[in-house]
């Protein structure tokens, strides 16, 4: 998947969140966004994602534009903030639900993951009884159970033991070689370095040069 | 997707029956009243002199959010996972509204039993039908302007805000209960016919103006 930022200017209110970004995101790549908290890199996942619409600019996505021709992205997984879902339901049934919407994934599939990242499919206790790590768990597995092409990931490591860090690296550098395109946010160094390609910087809204 | 959140909200319908089936039988033994009276009590409040009246009414107001909450909060809260499988705003607000219909209708259902455990069978003999049903059809639209209302502020407020606001509009309504919202009935008169139109068309507002917020969404937050 092929991602064109064109002169993307977003503003909120009287503050600019994103000002003028130009960027290019191909396939068969990790890409890092590296900033301090409140740099727009948040903000510039949910444009990539088209979950915001730009007061300047677009975003093309293969060739479409997001908001215009499409309003997202064909085939995207996505985390964005701490994932929480609905409380009451067990990990396995929020899967489920998700699952349910677009038929993609079997739960043998789910529960698969779910061993992969160490949680138990049987487990009875509800998602609002799960510890941050097993939340921010679900939330990598909903966005990767449907083997999308495009992943957005804004701080997928948070709250993650170090064993889980090596997976979730492991699993994203499969991703790459199956040709996904991959877009991540980390407060890391060494996520960035063991992971990406290419790594953008950003501070006050602007891509800045590192 | 729709039936996974019926399903995970089974035990509120359970709750609600139980409230349903103490309400009736606090209306017919302490009150005294017959059957489509308490139901219309139940949707409407009418009769407001009496606090214990007011409370009933309320208390369904509030069950018909309480049954509606993780429809709400996992289309509008969370929605950036169901967003992008559903691939458009459209889509989702769709799925919830035909969520809503059908959590209300299964609350409004959920009448039927509590009526039977607290009046019996017996209470249904020489009944009017068509104006009982008349009254749960007016329970139903209700239900749903209460629930497009609950959607519209959860869009802009915190659900305590938002439940806390519900009282005060089920109370407000009470003092417009002339508009007679539950004495719709399948018989053409008049008055019954001006309601059933008022209640359509407060829906169609609602909506139009749900629909145009959570298309805002984005701005808001």
């Amino acid at each position: 998947m092929r991602i064109e930022v064109r002169d993307y200017t977003k503003r909120i209110g009287s503050a600019t969140v994103l000002d003028n970004i130009n960027a290019i995101f191909e396939s068969n790549k990790v890409y890092g966004l590296v900033g301090v908290n409140g740099s727009g890199k948040t903000m510039l996942l949910r444009a990539l994602a088209g979950l915001i619409r730009p007061n300047e600019g677009k975003v093309i996505v293969d060739g479409q534009e997001l908001n215009k021709d499409i309003s997202f992205p064909n085939s995207m997984g996505i985390i964005i903030e701490t994932p929480d879902l609905l409380g009451h339901l067990t990990g396995l049934e929020n899967l489920k639900m998700l699952a349910d919407i677009q038929r993609k994934v079997s739960t043998e599939r789910i529960c698969e993951l779910m061993e992969t990242f160490g949680l138990d499919p049987k487990d009875k206790r509800v998602l609002r009884k799960y510890s941050l790590g097993m939340k921010q768990k679900i939330g990598i597995i909903q966005a990767i159970m449907e083997d999308p092409e495009l992943l957005i990931l804004d701080e997928p490591f948070n709250a993650l033991d170090r064993e889980t860090v090596e997976k979730v690296w492991g699993i994203l550098l499969e991703f790459k070689k199956k040709g996904k395109t991959i877009i991540l946010t980390s407060h890391h160094k060494e996520d960035i370095d063991n992971l990406c390609d290419e790594v953008l910087f950003m501070e006050e809204g602007r891509l800045v040069l590192p | 997707m729709t039936l996974r959140i019926v399903n995970s909200i089974k035990h509120k319908y359970f709750f609600s029956f139980l409230t349903f089936s103490i309400v009736f039988m606090v209306l017919k033994e302490v009150e005294e009243y017959e059957l489509t009276d308490s139901v219309r009590i139940l949707f409407n409040g009418i009769n407001v002199r009496k606090s214990l009246l007011i409370a009933v009414f309320v208390l369904f107001t509030l069950l018909i959010q309480y049954v509606n909450v993780d429809a709400v909060r996992l289309f509008l809260r969370e929605d950036i996972y169901v967003l992008i499988r559903y691939k458009s705003k459209k889509t989702v607000f769709l799925k919830l509204q035909a969520i809503i219909l059908l959590v209300d209708f299964l609350l409004v259902v959920t009448v039927a039993p509590a009526i039977l455990s607290s009046y019996g069978i017996n209470a249904f003999r020489g009944l009017n039908v068509a104006e009982l049903m008349g009254v749960l059809i007016g329970g139903f639209l209700l239900s749903v302007i209460y629930s497009l209302l609950f959607v519209v502020l959860t869009v802009k407020c915190s659900e305590t805000r938002v439940f806390v606001g519900m009282i005060a509009m089920a109370l407000l309504s009470i003092g417009y209960s002339r508009i007679g919202i539950a004495e719709i009935s399948f018989f053409p008169n008049r008055d019954a016919f001006n309601s059933k139109w008022i209640c359509f068309l407060i829906i169609l507002i609602l909506y139009f103006v749900s629909w145009k917020l959570i298309n805002k969404k984005e701005e808001i937050k």
